[in-house]
């Protein structure tokens, strides 16, 4: 339960982050808000899902889909 | 002696395999659906960008943070029904389901005042994509709300026989709604 609610309170700080980042316009921190954006994708897969005690295959597959479709979006802004 | 783990416990993932190509199907495709829109922004760039700040942030970051708590809720649901205790278990599959209400409440204020301003699906390239990309994703919180109260009348009813590979498969189904969510948000309203 507490490490529930510890990623809960981090992922509640990095969307404040990010939406508080974005109001700065700059293109290099489009790069900073999609790796948190990421990151709280991770933490959601591997806590809420609990996908952290699964298999190493499916772990890899989330992690995987995230940095392929991050690189893509960065790589395409 | 070393203990031999069962192989579904190796390789069977929360919420049943049947349930995570389903997620990863739907992750695939909103993430085709999202680069795509990012290919059109770089093409469109200045267009993409005044589009991007006629919407409200402050609501796009509202939604998430409703879905980012009502995922915690389901996830500590999850967690009580696996040790047995179904009241507390309950009380927040309920808070889950209220908070998933109050996203779309949320999401249909933030329509009303889009159509309002005459922002509709065929205004230009960008709505386009907000329009069709956030509709599906609202599609599937409205499913996900239909199997998370099935869920909850199913418990209330025979609380002695409670399947959990059934309940965590919803869990699985709700918290894909917020990894859907955690895709669009940046892109849609944050990067361009």
């Amino acid at each position: 339960m507490k490490e529930l609610k510890l990623t809960y309170i981090i992922l509640i700080v990095f969307t404040v982050v990010i939406a508080f980042i974005s109001d700065i316009a700059s293109k290099s921190l489009s790069e900073i808000i999609i790796i948190f954006s990421g990151l709280k994708f991770l933490l959601v897969a591997l806590y809420f899902m609990e996908m952290k005690s699964a298999h190493i295959l499916w772990k890899g597959i989330i992690f995987g889909f995230i940095v392929i479709f991050s690189t893509l979006v960065l790589i395409l802004k | 002696m070393s203990q031999v783990a069962k192989p579904s416990a190796l390789y069977y993932p929360p919420g049943g395999i049947l349930m995570w190509i389903i997620i990863f199907l739907e992750l695939i495709t909103f993430g085709m659906a999202i680069i795509a829109m990012v290919y059109y922004g770089q093409q469109e760039a200045e267009l993409f960008h005044e589009s991007r700040l006629k919407l409200n942030t402050a609501f796009g970051t509202i939604n998430t943070t409703l879905l980012i708590t009502s995922g915690y809720f389901m996830a500590l649901s999850v967690r009580y029904i696996k040790e047995k205790k179904v009241k507390p278990s309950l009380k927040f599959l309920k808070l889950t389901m209220l908070l998933g209400i109050c996203f779309l409440i949320l999401k249909s204020i933030e329509y009303y005042f889009k159509l309002d301003e005459g922002l509709g699906l065929s205004y230009n390239t960008f709505f386009t994509f907000y329009w069709m990309l956030t509709l599906f994703h609202v599609i599937h919180v409205l499913t996900g709300l239909v199997i998370l109260m099935l869920n909850y009348l199913g418990i209330k009813k025979k609380k002695a026989n409670i399947n959990i590979d059934d309940f965590e498969a919803s869990a699985a189904f709700w918290h894909m709604c917020d990894l859907i969510w955690l895709l669009l948000f940046p892109v849609i309203y944050l990067v361009f």
